[in-house]
């Protein structure tokens, strides 16, 4: 497995013991040794569908469609049934592996929790979170983001920097850098990360501005703690707070840079409006704004949108449709920012990057 | 139309496997099976052959962290073990 990128490394990197490391590793083990079936499944799915524009207009009826046609696919039910295996045990068995290892690292995420220059401000206890982020197991993990009270740690350090590293080899890290970097100015004074979860954005954002002071939201309190610990184990002084992104409470004009990477997925479309209406109203004017997130459906055939579109419905995903649906340039446009750019990177069009400027 | 609960997303009702793949899962299983146990010998017999000699690895196998090379050799070790039973499973390369 590949390791942690060079310079990522602190004594908060988790060192699994034997089951855990190797229950993590078989994961990885599990998705690749299922190309095979996954791919006859491909096949057979484009000899269903030699031709994706004649499939419902209708998501859900494409979806109950393509069901019904894949149903006679022995290779495609293997598929279906190799990716809930993974949807559902992926968190718990990170969570495993976390819980051989907690001992060793209680110290060290004491530690980072209270000493460093990071704060964390938690949500006043009468504030509710919003109807579409309670209740929901985001990525199906279990009991949801804040459940495990040190999920957090669990996520960002094993599911992200253990897992997911190793499925896409330095991808996940070198995308975010590639962004971070992507705005036009040289430098950053004050930078705002909306969706700042465990941190890792949030930490491309400070190695590309080292100079600029951060400030994070996030809904999930559990995934702040995790931040705050990495921002303390680097030195770095984030602000971290425990609010909505389309409700931050900042004073007008308090930015030169907004920020969201992969966060506009997790949102239903009233919300994204409200996120970008609320990224134009906290910065200064002649300040940016860069948003990443997943492909539109609108550059995907009717194919391709029904493989995303099931991907969301069986991986957790509940508001991917609604935010991939969005033409989100004209999102930003109305939102009032000027110079707007749209442009999905990499092969697929993934991530989709939206920036624009507010007018002096 | 979709569900308008965002908690629907929690537990989705996915078709998967159906009463034609149980044979297939049964063959899948069994291989599995047998490749659990020939780990399971080979780990015992080298714990006890080690002990023989006076060497307890149990805990160095907890602490033990791979170098590249090793892990690319268990990264080999198992897809090939996963492939084996997926396969079984999916009814590739069996004709």
């Amino acid at each position: 497995m590949t390791r942690q990128p060079e310079g990522m490394n602190t004594s908060l990197t988790p060192v699994l013991k034997q089951r855990g490391r190797a229950s993590v590793d078989f994961l990885v083990h599990f998705g690749r040794g299922s190309q095979a079936v996954c791919a006859q499944g491909d096949r057979e799915i484009a000899a269903a569908v030699p031709d994706p524009s004649s499939l419902p207009d209708d998501l859900d009826e494409r979806g109950r469609w393509m069901e019904d046609a894949m149903a006679a696919s022995r290779p495609w039910r293997v598929s279906q049934a190799v990716g809930e295996w993974h949807s559902t045990m992926h968190g718990l068995i990170a969570r495993e592996a976390f819980e051989e290892i907690l001992p060793d690292l209680q110290p060290v995420i004491a530690h980072f929790q209270t000493n460093g220059p990071a704060t964390l401000e938690p949500a006043a206890p009468d504030e509710a979170a919003p109807f579409y982020w309670q209740g929901v197991n985001f990525h199906r993990t279990a009991g949801g983001w804040d459940d495990h009270p040190l999920q957090g740690y669990i996520h960002g350090e094993i599911v992200h920097r253990r897992l997911v590293e190793a499925m896409f080899p330095g991808g996940i890290f070198l995308q975010r850098r590639a962004i971070a970097g992507m705005p036009p100015r040289d430098d950053y004074a004050r930078i705002l990360d909306m969706g700042a979860s465990t941190g890792h954005f949030t930490a491309a954002l400070q190695e590309t501005y080292p100079s600029a002071q951060i400030t994070g939201v996030d809904l999930s309190l559990r995934a702040l703690e995790h931040a705050q610990r990495v921002a303390n184990a680097h030195g770095w002084g984030w602000r971290l707070y425990q609010r909505p992104a389309e409700r931050t409470g900042f004073a007008e004009a308090s930015f030169d840079l907004v920020a969201s990477y992969i966060l506009l997925h997790e949102l239903p479309a009233e919300a994204i409006r409200a996120v970008f209406a609320e990224a134009f109203r906290v910065l200064e004017p002649g300040g940016d704004m860069i948003m990443s997130d997943v492909t539109r459906y609108a550059d995907m055939d009717k194919l391709g949108v029904w493989r995303a579109d099931s991907g969301a419905r069986y991986g957790g995903e509940p508001h991917w449709r609604e935010s991939a649906s969005l033409d989100l340039a004209e999102v930003a446009r109305q939102a009032g920012f000027v110079d707007v750019n749209a442009v999905g990177l990499g092969p697929r069009a993934y991530p989709y990057v939206v920036q624009g400027r507010k007018p002096l | 139309m979709i569900d308008a609960d965002p908690k629907s997303y929690n537990h989705p009702e996915r078709r998967t496997l159906t009463e034609a793949d149980s044979g297939h899962l049964a063959a899948g299983l069994i291989a599995l099976t047998r490749e659990v146990w020939v780990l399971a010998d080979r780990m015992a017999v080298t714990e006890e052959v080690l002990a023989r000699r006076g060497i307890d690895i149990r805990a160095e196998i907890d602490a033990f962290q791979p170098d590249a090379e090793f892990q690319a050799r268990l990264n080999a070790m198992g897809q090939r073990l996963v492939a084996q039973v997926v396969n079984a499973v999916g009814g590739i390369g069996a004709d």
